[in-house]
């Protein structure tokens, strides 16, 4: 064996470089598969590991205040599969977190918030940083925050943090973090009982029962059960405040959403070790016929053919071991980054062990795919006695057909004799073919998801599913919606406007799945609905779902489906699917295919779409200034005015815009006579509810997530770049030292260093070109096979073609640059050989 | 006659691990057009390197070297390649055709680099393959399938085919038995008679009897010149006897 191991590192000295090379291409191998297969195995432990460590309930309902009763609690109680269950309340809204720089902007944040004894009944509300006990109680308004804030807000203990909902700022000082577990909707801070009294004043409150099952229990079907008991006992109809979610949604939905980067570097991983394997394959092939007169010798003196072949095994297993080890540490960093990027797709900010068991077991299964194909190969020496392997086998004999004749030739001399050696090396042009077919899938691949995500506005316009006007407005009652639309439309700064209503729950009786649904009056008008397939509804009977509530109705184009809205059933035809990663649970409707369920529907959202260029802020302040400010700014203002006509108008304006708000006023008038003078007002400038900047909220919820996509699609890109490198100067090395005597030989009757560099680099134009344009297909295939995935990548030709000759340039450039060895040919040491 | 090849000073040193050998020293040399130069010498005397040197194919140590009084000596490896592949043609000893082209392939690699094809090229091809006794049977043959003869005459006319103005040869007849030897060196002479300059390198005296001039190369300089008529125009016996007394005179 030693004398084999011998042999093996006297080989690897021989080409040092190339087998630094393999090396590098085996360590990216490594890296990539070990953190493709550790991250998704680690994914998979997250969510289990947040209800481990935070020890919170697993099942959740979620209701509205005013459908919420006592008489819920009844279902948990009597239910026997229920192990324990608790009752809490939430407060949320559509928030900001304000920024402390002055340059930063206030981001959209999705936060809901509980108080301090609702939180220690969810889950063991452990404190890992904190300030001291003393400095928390001298604090007005402490807050806990998600562990994960501590990153994605950028705050530590003791900061200020201001949480904007219209004019209302809620300052609390951070006064430490904790490790929330499961939660339904985005990350939970915990603030004090008067904290929560108080906002809850001004927001939104949710009641919601958590409940942990007995093993063995079908959540799901528990959670559906109770939705059946709570709609019995309810006067009003709830379907649309009551939402619930069994742990193993909970779970499903978590690894969906956390293993898309590491399903893309999987995927990517197993087009590189495609290419790495071919040339590993081509590397050992050419090995064995460069040192055939060697292998001889070995024989001649003693060596077995057997022990040859061992010894080439044995070659590669090392620069494969040596690869591996080298590939450990990326691995490692790779995993690391991947479940942080995970981990923070479901705002999970705990610490999360980095699986080392599906690292081990991907670099074992790499050198052992290596040796294999090494042992198939290396195989082959048997077929060479001495005398045959003296005579370099019978490969150096040409009595082939002549390609390419020279006596034919028309144009440039050199890119003949370029296609004559193109012709001459059909295996290295299937194994250049597969790799550079590889190296496109990937470029091309992650240029395109690199692209689509560079851009935070362009993958919400792919992505979001729903529709993203600059500025959306609530509307009081009792206004004219046409007539408003219409007044709207003929401002100078919008260029459209639709109406449409907040989501509405639906259900679907026969699946008992739920989804929310978008309304608009004509599909044609709207922007960032993209369908996927079919087509959106049209007629009063037609509906359109998302592409994953289509994959849980189970459902084609053309099928009829039940939909159930309160009480009312109707029957609709699936016309298409839309592409939807940010809310994937819509469904869509004409407004008179909604009104079908629900006769007396009316939109209240008034979406306006700005020309381009328009200033959204001034435009914000028109329309305050038209229509008043927004009824919920109006109730948290205070009485202001320097005459007392004045301040009479503003407190009789705060006056209506509670009742408004609180009693569902539609509208009102009042006189108060002041002596001689009669103060009068109504309600009639006052038609904004609430104002809110879809497109920009919806920015700030994907902007992290697309800088993940960016990122990792710039470092396959990078990662295919130098791996083609490396295929194409082991490649070019190898064909040089195959042709040393013909390359020296042409440079001896007057053939340029330049010249023969380009013939070299030349030949490998034709299977690049083949290689290029394979590689576009099954990238576009990929792409849409990613659809359901990621999203709908709209596939660009010009794109497509600059990346593709981009690739070709690259390829060739980097071939010419391989081929710089030629240089390096002397003809004199060549001729007295 | 004008020198169609001088050398000035021309130094050719070889470093190996800190030890310098010196080959060529100092070598004033004219090589005349329309001379069927022989360099001969005991083996490692440095006929070859001078060859090289002579031809663009290495570069000298120090000195210069002018082809029609152009200094060649300080061109770039491309230029060289340039220089040979307008004015040169070479015959190797170890043949060095392409293993992977058939014979017509071989010489047009050589044309082709140098000029445009044209029906006239393929034409002159074929016609000097003819003339130096390649039948048309041959032409899509690959080397391997050839006799050493045959392929040193395709070599011959891969080196000439461009109209060289000077053909170089190092030892064209050293792999060759004797029957396929005397082919070949028939073709140099044909090639002198009709005016080429020729430049060979051998220590064959059947060879040089075929040149016009012989020059003896001893320690990296030329230590004696022998001229001699046209091959053919003179009694054979003698023109050898008067070579071999140069020769021994030399030290041969």
């Amino acid at each position: 064996m030693q004398k084999v191991i011998r042999l093996s590192i006297a080989n690897i000295r021989k080409h040092r470089k190339e087998s630094i090379l393999l090396g590098i291409l085996a360590a990216f191998c490594g890296a990539l598969i070990a953190s493709a297969a550790a991250s998704i195995a680690g994914i998979g432990r997250i969510t289990p590991d947040i209800v481990s460590s935070s020890e919170c309930y697993k099942n959740f309902v979620q209701i509205n205040q005013e459908d919420y009763t006592d008489k819920f609690l009844a279902f948990f109680e009597e239910n026997e599969s229920v192990e324990r269950y608790d009752h809490v309340s939430m407060v949320t809204e559509m928030l900001k977190i304000k920024d402390g720089s002055d340059a930063g902007e206030d981001k959209f944040y999705d936060i809901s918030f509980v108080s301090e004894g609702d939180e220690e009944l969810l889950e063991r509300f452990d404190v890992t940083t904190s300030l001291s006990e003393d400095e928390i109680a001298g604090l007005p308004h402490p807050i806990y925050l998600d562990k994960c804030n501590e990153k994605e807000l950028d705050v530590s203990v003791g900061d200020t943090l201001t949480v904007l909902y219209g004019k209302r700022e809620f300052t609390f000082t951070v006064a430490g973090f904790y490790q929330s577990g499961l939660w339904t909707m985005g990350t939970k801070a915990v603030i004090s009982q008067e904290d929560f009294a108080y906002m809850e004043e001004f927001l939104e409150r949710y009641e919601m029962i958590a409940a942990d099952t007995k093993e063995g229990t079908d959540n799901r079907a528990l959670l559906k059960e109770f939705e059946a008991f709570a709609k019995d006992i309810s006067v009003n109809d709830i379907s649309a405040s009551l939402i619930s979610y069994s742990y193993e949604d909970m779970v499903s939905t978590n690894n969906t959403n956390m293993s898309l980067l590491s399903v893309i570097v999987a995927i990517m991983a197993g087009v590189i070790v495609i290419a790495v394997i071919v040339m590993i394959r081509f590397r050992i092939v050419s090995d064995i016929n460069e040192q055939l007169v060697s292998i001889g010798v070995l024989e001649a003196i003693g060596y077995k053919s057997g022990e040859i072949a061992l010894s080439y095994i044995a070659e590669y297993v090392i620069i494969a071991l040596f690869g591996v080890i080298v590939s450990i540490i990326p691995a490692v960093a790779l995993t690391g980054f991947l479940l942080d990027k995970a981990a923070s797709a479901v705002h999970y900010g705990g610490e999360h062990a980095i699986p080392v068991i599906p690292i081990i077991l991907s670099m074992l299964a790499i050198l052992i795919f290596i040796a294999l194909t090494a042992l198939t190969k290396a195989l082959s020496v048997r077929k060479y006695p001495p005398v045959l392997a003296f005579r370099k086998g019978i490969a150096t004999h040409h009595f082939k057909r002549t390609y390419f004749p020279l006596e034919k030739t028309k144009g440039n001399i050199h890119i003949r004799l370029a296609l004559k050696g193109f012709v001459q090396s059909a295996g290295q042009n299937v194994g250049l073919t597969v790799c550079i077919t590889a190296a496109t899938v990937m470029v091309l691949t992650s240029f395109m998801i690199g692209s689509l995500f560079a851009n935070a506005d362009r993958v919400l316009r792919s992505v979001c599913g729903h529709e993203l006007p600059d500025v959306r407005i609530e509307t009081v009652g009792g206004i004219d919606r046409e007539t408003f639309a219409d007044e709207l439309a003929e401002l100078p700064e919008v260029n459209k406007v639709l109406t449409t209503t907040d989501s509405v729950s639906i259900t679907f009786p026969e699946s008992e799945e739920r989804a929310s649904l978008d309304v608009y009056k004509d599909y044609s008008d709207t922007e960032t609905i993209i369908l996927i397939e079919g087509r959106l509804p049209v007629h009063d009977n037609e509906l359109a779902v998302t592409s994953q509530v289509k994959g849980r109705i189970k459902v084609k184009t053309g099928d009829t489906v039940s939909v159930e809205y309160g009480k009312v059933k109707r029957d609709y035809v699936v016309c298409g699917f839309v592409n939807s990663v940010i809310d994937s649970n819509a469904a869509y409707m004409t407004e008179d295919g909604f009104k079908k369920l629900y006769p007396i529907y009316n939109p209240n959202l008034f979406s306006i779409y700005l020309n381009e260029g328009a200033d959204r802020e001034a435009f914000a302040d028109l329309l305050t200034s038209r229509y008043g400010e927004k009824i919920s700014d109006i109730c948290d203002s205070e009485v202001t005015g320097d005459t007392l006509e004045e301040r009479i108008k503003s407190a009789a304006e705060i006056k209506m815009a509670k009742a408004m708000v609180e009693s569902g006023v539609s509208y009102m008038e009042y006189a108060i006579r002041v002596g001689d003078e009669v103060i009068t007002g109504s309600t009639g400038t006052m038609k904004i509810k609430s104002m809110t900047y879809v497109k920009e909220d919806y920015k700030d919820m994907v902007a992290s997530a697309a800088a993940s996509f960016s990122a990792v699609s710039v470092i396959l890109m990078i990662v295919s770049g130098v791996v083609v490198m490396i295929i194409l100067s082991i490649l070019m090395a190898s064909t040089i030292r195959k042709q040393y005597k013909e390359l020296g030989i042409m440079k001896g009757i007057g053939y340029t260093s330049k010249e023969l560099k380009f013939q070299v680099a030349a030949r490998i134009i034709p299977p690049t070109i083949i290689a290029v344009l394979i590689g576009t297909i099954l990238s576009i295939l990929l792409l849409g096979s990613l659809e359901m995935l990621i999203a709908k990548i709209t596939v660009s030709v010009i794109s497509v073609v600059v990346t593709d000759i981009a690739i070709l340039l690259f390829t060739f450039g980097c071939a010419y640059k391989a081929a710089g060895k030629i240089e390096k040919i002397s003809v004199y040491e060549l001729m007295t050989e | 006659m004008k020198a169609i090849l001088r050398t000035d000073k021309l130094c050719k040193t070889f470093s190996n691990e800190g030890l310098q050998q010196h080959v060529i020293k100092n070598l004033d040399l004219d090589i005349m057009e329309g001379d069927f130069t022989i360099i001969m010498g005991s083996s490692g005397s440095g006929k070859s390197t001078l060859l090289y040197a002579l031809s663009g194919m290495d570069k000298p140590s120090m000195g210069k070297v002018f082809f029609n009084d152009e200094d060649i000596s300080e061109y770039s490896n491309d230029q060289l390649a340039m220089f040979r592949r307008k004015h040169c043609g070479f015959v190797f000893q170890s043949i060095y055709l392409l293993e992977n082209m058939n014979v017509l392939d071989n010489i047009l690699t050589g044309a082709l680099v140098a000029r445009k094809n044209s029906p006239e090229l393929v034409e002159k091809v074929k016609e000097l393959l003819n003339k130096v006794g390649i039948g048309e049977e041959l032409w899509k043959k690959y080397p391997n399938q050839l006799s050493g003869g045959e392929c040193q005459r395709v070599g011959i006319v891969r080196a000439v085919v461009n109209d060289p103005q000077i053909l170089f040869a190092d030892e064209p007849t050293g792999a060759l038995n004797s029957s396929s030897g005397q082919d070949v060196l028939d073709v140099f002479t044909e090639l002198h008679e009709n005016g080429q300059s020729i430049v060979m390198v051998t220590h064959d005296i059947k060879t040089a009897l075929r040149g016009s001039r012989v020059l003896y190369f001893k320690d990296g300089k030329v230590e004696g010149e022998h001229r001699m008529e046209k091959y053919g125009s003179d009694d054979l016996k003698k023109r050898r006897e008067s070579l071999q007394s140069f020769l021994d005179e030399m030290g041969w």
